[in-house]
């Protein structure tokens, strides 16, 4: 232990010891001088008193000399702490307190029938009313760090206790050092010698880093400690708690096209367990299906609930289990999309009597392979010339299979098909005709056709795949060897890409062979061989009809729909904003829309901040004054941080032995703000002693 | 005891600080020494003093005596006029005359200490001005019954010295001799009793005023000796008020009267040391004295004179001492 002060600059009043010789002196120089005639009474009186005189005048000088050092010693608040700490700067007299209310997710916490954000608001109170006059306080409500201005410390206490009461506890999760290095900013930027922090939380293990370094606060001196206490909220008392720590929806061909899988995993903390734990899916208040698990005390339980939706469309849900203290992580919204109904339109440009010579054949079972197969892919087959007589805007994808070329006036109505959002796939083949294409849809085709080339050695292969772009990252290990081992005898060259072409697979000369861009909303595919057998034995390999589906449904922009949207809270969500919108409503959870508009929608992505609260955020769409309509694909979940439901509680001991000092109880007020965490106080026994002095000073006076 | 002398007023007992609170209840009187010291010259003083004393005597229950009555006779032809005593013709329808005794057979001595401590004076009065006044009033007043009156005034040795008489002349001489006298020097109260004793083979009544302050010798001791020669010995010990009560507080460099001594003292703390020390002083004074049947007067020099002449008075008029 090694002796520190919190106010060192009292110290020199120390020098104040040396006072009462100062004053004997000059009283020995200013003696009143006095004739007297019976100085001869005095000498007598003087003699018989000399002896006890001069042992009073020696105490009474040391007394005094011991009270002038006493009291500035007192004034600087000596204490002792630990060698190896840090210096700590006072808490004595005057001090700028810094009040950190957690207000993460965990703090709504019910205990005793409260949130355990209203115990900390009370103890909030009792710290404020106990402080003084002379005190500035700054009520910091804290999350995980605090950003922008730091509030100031103010003498206005009635202000404090409005911002304590104001304060409401958040859906974030905690992370308390950056709160405690916001309120040791706070505390350094006032002149106010004493330094205290309170931290009033649930010390759940997850919201304290303990790798990091403990907040420090410049001065003169250098880097000090300020004096951190931390309170405890939930009173020392364990809080148990259940959760759904994920959610992973999946499709379950199993049940049909539309059947899905929901696996979550339930997990318990703070000593939680359970038997016979309900657990729902719903879509919105319908519910779906129902299953029920035990848990094991602190134990996670992994549980898969299957559903088959009747019908494709975007589905607003949630998986739900029983309710305990802590409810809003009992729930887990999802948002996501039932795979619709594509609808293809498959043109064959060369027919035949053989089906199986037909492009169409394997075409056709790849997209649709039967009833009852798990597609929702629907192609509807005709010829070039059925292609002038219908109305392709019924469709969602159009295929054109080695069509010679486009029928009048079709190549406009397929180019302005693309631009409104829907997809194109070309097939080259014997029949096609480059120049024709290149004329008609010219703009919308990712490379420019030249030539069919026969394979060098009469076989070619893929080479490079682009095995990250959704048409094929479905494909891992042996389901690539599918496309390894196709020959193609045949294909068609291009000139080099044009912009924005990606390039998804080649041949082994560096042709490509499989290409896709954007035009407009749409997408356009060009793929430069047959899906006949006539160039080619890819059909009949084991990797082409996935390829077709994911081919399709990306081209048909169905694969995005499928994937889930979610952010944690906090975390922006970026929006694809739909051709021709003027506006975007976002709805989030029990609170009104927030509009979206003006330029923010130009840039065809706007990013949507306000997720503070977990829930479905629902996205609508107007376009002009007309009334706004849902916005397909756009709604997404605000989840909260599994971290935060997490209510281990943190070792008491642990933290303090991380802050240096000691953590207080909520119930007992006292044990916090004694002093410097870690420390031992020994200003109020050396103002005893200064005390004690004093009265020894006056009996010898009186003596 | 000359019978001549007025007997004290019953509820005098001489006290003085009882004296002293009656003074304080009634304010200054013009006998206050305080008042008397602002004024002119000493007979003057010296008889505002008496005549206080004997209109006060007036006032007392036994006012039917007085100094110079000794009894009515008849009045008979020679006799003066001014003596008949009109209220007993307006009583009795006869004349009688005052009759009055003349004893001056009294020789008295002034010896006044007039050494450099007797020029102490904490409250303007000091010790000397007291004495002066108070030992001119005694030689007005014996004067005045026609007794003989001496004077000696002391300080390292005899600085004055007036044989005694009982002219009215003498009176005057006396009064000059001890307005012109001034505290100096050390004491030698031993030379100056015995320089008394050489001069006075007769015995005598002695009046000693001092402070009884003499570094070097035994007053108490040398005063009993003139006892010892059958002197009637009458010490006035003047002390002034502050010497009795030490009422100083802040540290003082104490600075002797009549040697080179310097003392630096915090009073307040030996104060209680030197009550104790005056206390014994003054009891071992009072006790060997009043054992030699010397009648010894502790007077502070805030007293009125009239309370301290009355008081004299009043003891003096008590059986004679044996002598």
């Amino acid at each position: 232990m090694g002796l520190s002060f919190m106010n060192p600059a009292f110290l020199w009043g120390t020098l104040l010891g040396a006072l009462p010789i100062v004053i004997h002196l000059i009283n020995r120089r200013r003696h009143r001088r006095h004739e007297f005639a019976a100085i001869a009474f005095v000498l007598q009186s003087r003699v018989q008193q000399a002896r006890k005189l001069r042992l009073k005048r020696l105490l009474l000088l040391l007394t005094r000399m011991l009270l002038c050092i006493l009291v500035p010693l007192a004034l600087a608040r000596p204490y002792l702490q630990p060698t190896d700490a840090k210096a700590a700067v006072t808490d004595s007299g005057p001090s700028a307190v810094a009040i950190i209310l957690d207000t993460s997710m965990s703090m709504r916490y019910r205990l005793d029938e409260e949130m355990l954000f209203e115990h900390a608001q009370r103890h909030a109170r009792k710290i404020v009313a106990r402080l003084s006059a002379e005190d500035a306080v700054a009520v910091l409500p804290c999350d995980n760090g605090h950003e922008g201005h730091l509030p100031g410390t103010t003498y206005d206490l009635a202000q404090a206790r409005r911002t304590i009461a104001s304060a409401e506890p958040g859906f974030d999760r905690a992370d308390m050092m950056p709160c405690l290095s916001a309120g040791a900013r706070i505390v350094a930027d006032s002149p106010l010698p004493g330094k205290r922090i309170y931290v009033i939380t649930d010390l759940t293990a997850s919201a304290w880093r303990l790798d990091a370094p403990p907040p420090s606060i410049t001065t003169e001196d250098g880097e000090m400690r300020p004096n951190v206490i931390v309170i405890d909220a939930a009173e020392g008392r364990d809080l148990p708690n259940r959760w759904i720590e994920d959610l992973t929806i999946e499709p379950a061909m199993a049940l049909g096209a539309r059947g899905h899988a929901f696996t979550f995993s339930v997990r318990a903390s703070g000593g939680a367990s359970g038997e016979g734990i309900s657990a729902l899916v719903r879509q919105g208040e319908q519910a779906l299906v129902r299953g029920f698990l035990d848990l094991p005390t602190n134990g996670t339980e992994r549980r898969s609930l299957s559903y088959q939706f009747p019908e494709g469309g975007e589905v607003l849900g949630r998986v739900e289990i029983d309710s305990d203290a802590l409810s809003v992580d009992d729930v887990y919204p999802f948002v996501m999309q039932v795979q619709r109904d594509v609808r293809a339109l498959v043109v064959d440009g060369n027919p035949s009597v053989n089906r199986y010579e037909e492009e169409v054949f394997f075409l056709e079972r790849a997209l649709f392979p039967g009833r009852g197969a798990p597609s929702t892919i629907r192609p509807r087959v005709v010829d070039a010339d059925g292609l002038s007589r219908t109305d392709i805007s019924a469709y969602d994808l159009i295929l054109l299979l080695n069509v010679r070329e486009l029928p009048s006036g079709k190549a406009e109505k397929i180019t302005r098909f693309v631009e409104g959002g829907g997809g194109l796939f070309i097939s080259a083949g014997p029949n096609l005709d480059p120049d024709a294409y290149n004329r008609d849809l010219g703009p919308l085709l990712p490379a420019t056709l030249h030539i069919p080339k026969e394979a060098d050695g009469g076989h070619a292969a893929f080479s490079a795949i682009a095995w990250d772009h959704p048409v094929f990252s479905v494909f891992e290990g042996e389901g690539r060897e599918g496309f390894i081992s196709a020959r193609f005898s045949r294909y068609h060259l291009t000139r080099p890409p044009r912009a924005e072409t990606e390039v998804l697979a080649t041949f082994d000369d560096g042709s490509p062979a499989l290409m896709v861009r954007p035009h407009g909303q749409g997408r356009v595919a060009l793929y430069t061989s047959t899906v006949s057998r006539a160039w080619t034995d890819f059909p009949i390999r084991t990797a082409f009809l996935p390829a077709i589906q994911q081919l399709a449904g990306y081209l048909s922009r169905s694969l995005e729909e499928r994937r889930k949207t979610h952010v944690l809270v906090g975390e922006p969500q970026t929006l694809s904003v739909p051709n021709g919108v003027d506006e975007l409503l976002v709805v989030p959870p029990d609170r009104r829309p927030v509009s979206l508009r003006g330029e923010a929608l130009d840039s065809g992505e706007v990013v949507f901040s306000d997720t503070d609260t977990p829930g479905i955020y629902r996205v609508m769409k107007r376009r002009g004054r007309s009334e706004p309509t849902q916005a397909r694909g756009l709604s997404f979940v605000v989840l909260s941080d599994p971290r935060e439901s997490d209510t281990t509680r943190l070792d008491s001991s642990e933290l303090a032995a991380h802050l240096g000092g000691s953590v207080a109880g909520g119930r007992d007020l006292s044990l916090a703000g004694a002093g410097p965490a870690g420390t031992r106080s020994l200003w109020s026994w050396v103002l005893l002693l200064a005390a004690l002095a004093l009265v020894v000073e006056g009996w010898l006076l009186r003596r | 005891m000359p019978k001549d002398i007025p007997k004290k007023p019953d509820g005098a007992n001489g006290d003085h600080r009882n004296q002293e609170g009656d003074t304080k209840k009634e304010g200054l009187s013009l006998l206050d020494p305080r008042v008397l010291a602002r004024v002119g010259p000493l007979q003057l003083k010296a008889r505002q003093v008496v005549e206080g004393v004997l209109s006060g005597l007036h006032k007392s229950p036994h006012h039917g005596q007085s100094i110079e009555f000794a009894e009515h006779k008849e009045y008979s032809p020679g006799d003066e006029i001014r003596h008949i005593d009109w209220k007993a013709y307006g009583k009795f329808d006869k004349y009688y005359v005052k009759q009055f005794e003349h004893e001056t057979n009294l020789r008295a001595w002034i010896v006044i200490d007039a050494s450099r401590s007797m020029a102490y004076g904490s409250e303007g009065v000091p010790k000397l001005e007291y004495a002066k006044v108070l030992g001119a009033s005694l030689a007005y007043l014996l004067v005045q019954q026609g007794d003989a009156v001496g004077v000696l005034v002391y300080g390292a040795g005899t600085r004055s010295f007036l044989p005694v008489r009982s002219s009215g002349g003498h009176l005057h001489e006396v009064l000059s001799t001890l307005e012109s006298t001034k505290a100096e020097g050390p004491t030698d109260l031993g030379a100056a009793l015995d320089f008394l004793a050489e001069r006075s083979p007769r015995r005598a009544m002695v009046l000693l005023l001092t402070d009884l302050l003499d570094p070097e010798a035994q007053p108490v001791a040398q005063i009993r000796r003139l006892r010892a020669r059958r002197h009637d010995v009458s010490v006035f010990h003047l002390m002034d008020r502050a010497e009795l009560e030490f009422p100083f507080e802040d540290p003082t460099l104490f600075l002797g009267m009549e040697d080179e001594r310097q003392l630096p003292v915090h009073p307040l703390e030996i104060r209680v040391s030197y009550l104790n020390v005056v206390g014994s002083f003054l009891e071992e004074t009072r006790a060997s004295l009043t054992e030699s049947d010397i009648d010894y007067r502790h007077t502070v020099t805030d007293t009125p004179y009239d309370r301290v002449l009355i008081d004299f008075l009043g003891r003096r008029s008590r059986p004679a001492r044996s002598v």
